[in-house]
């Protein structure tokens, strides 16, 4: 059985109580599940209660599961609902996270592999939130255009023009860094 | 093979998904044969490889959850499930409905029992008591006797307190069978703890 569709499995398992498949639930999800709070977030214990009370929604919304979506979109909705009000509440705003980032890297015109992925990765934590979203839900939750969609809310070609604003975005960044827009993408 | 513009930017909006590999079967083909034509679309695909492999470091980077964070949820649910009695309370509605009405039932039968309730005593100012054609009597009793010999003398004659003691130490008592009146009073009037008793009128 495909991971998507295992996963699809084992929330419908979840209503009426059974937890062993909750349990195999969270050891198969918490680490995505994780990493895209750790991105919003940028702070391991707020991601951990986020994560926490994620699994602790789906526990008890299992049972309004629908199957038109696959069971990890809707539990990444779930988490970031949970994540949006947390940061509503708090009142992160995007500059309080951008102050945890690394400096600009120096300018350099002739960049090895990793040289070339750490300037990207440090330009990829400076996109504006809701760029920065649809490309984490991509690269790193593995989750297709109409899932992020249905997770974001937003429409199909927004999701999409999001993704290539935010690759224009990136590089504009690098000019911002000192690096010619050419050199990387 | 030469591709209109419009389905040059379909696959190019497919190259984040090819790149991740996300695509079906079909879809890859489409791609990937859309690539031999275009070096543009090669371009492409290796800019958005250079954003995969950003990622992945930035995946590295991120720390792994706590393994205490199950214990707390499996804590969290089992409460949800077997909540206290008074988590009982207030997550059900009908819970809480059903322990108010309880309660309001509780208060009208108190205030209905005691409303209804007489008490079996009286007052010392509380008026005297409406009687019937019953035979009434003044009575005194000797300072000397007792609450235990008036109450046996009572008892006695069938009779109770209406009334008093008034300053003088008078009662009025009232003979509870009236065709045995005439009796009553003459043992009362005999007995060795009253000083007098006289009928009422």
């Amino acid at each position: 059985m495909e991971k998507d569709e295992l996963i699809t499995e084992l929330v419908k398992a979840v209503p009426g109580g059974n937890e062993d498949a909750f349990r195999q639930l969270y050891e198969i999800t918490n680490k995505r599940v994780f990493n895209y709070l750790y991105r919003l977030t940028h702070n391991q214990h707020m991601a951990e209660d986020l994560l926490m009370e994620t699994f602790t929604e789906v526990w008890k919304s299992a049972k309004g599961f629908r199957a038109e979506a696959k069971g990890f979109t809707w539990m990444i909705g779930i988490a970031r609902n949970r994540a949006m009000n947390t940061l509503r509440d708090k009142k992160i705003r995007e500059e309080d996270i951008d102050e945890h980032l690394e400096d600009p890297l120096t300018q350099k015109q002739n960049f090895t592999r990793s040289e070339t992925a750490a300037i990207i990765e440090n330009a990829l934590n400076r996109l504006p939130s809701i760029h920065r979203e649809v490309l984490d839900l991509i690269f790193l939750q593995e989750i297709v255009y109409e899932d992020v969609a249905r997770i974001t809310g937003v429409p199909l070609n927004t999701v999409k023009s999001r993704v290539f604003y935010a690759k224009e975005k990136l590089r504009n960044i690098f000019v911002s860094m000192g690096i010619a827009k050419d050199d990387l993408l | 093979m030469t591709f209109s513009k419009a389905e040059y930017e379909s696959v190019r909006e497919l190259i984040p998904l090819y790149v991740k590999g996300l695509l079906s079967d079909s879809q890859k083909a489409e791609v990937e044969k859309a690539m031999e034509d275009h070096a543009g679309l090669k371009d492409e695909i290796q800019q958005w490889k250079e954003i995969l492999t950003a990622y992945k470091a930035i995946e590295e980077k991120i720390p792994q959850p706590s393994g205490a964070v199950y214990s707390r949820i499996a804590a969290r649910i089992r409460e949800q499930d077997c909540p206290g009695l008074f988590g009982r309370f207030l997550a059900s509605k009908k819970l809480s409905f059903a322990f108010i009405a309880a309660q309001f039932l509780i208060i009208l039968a108190l205030g209905i029992y005691i409303v209804q309730t007489k008490p079996d005593y009286r007052t010392l100012n509380a008026p005297p008591k409406e009687t019937g054609s019953s035979l009434k009597i003044n009575i005194v009793f000797k300072e000397t006797a007792t609450e235990a010999e008036i109450r046996q003398l009572l008892l006695k004659v069938n009779a109770h307190i209406i009334d008093g003691p008034k300053r003088s130490g008078l009662y009025l008592i009232e003979v509870l069978f009236p065709e045995e009146a005439e009796k009553s009073l003459s043992v009362l009037q005999n007995n060795t703890i009253v000083e007098v008793a006289e009928k009422s009128y």
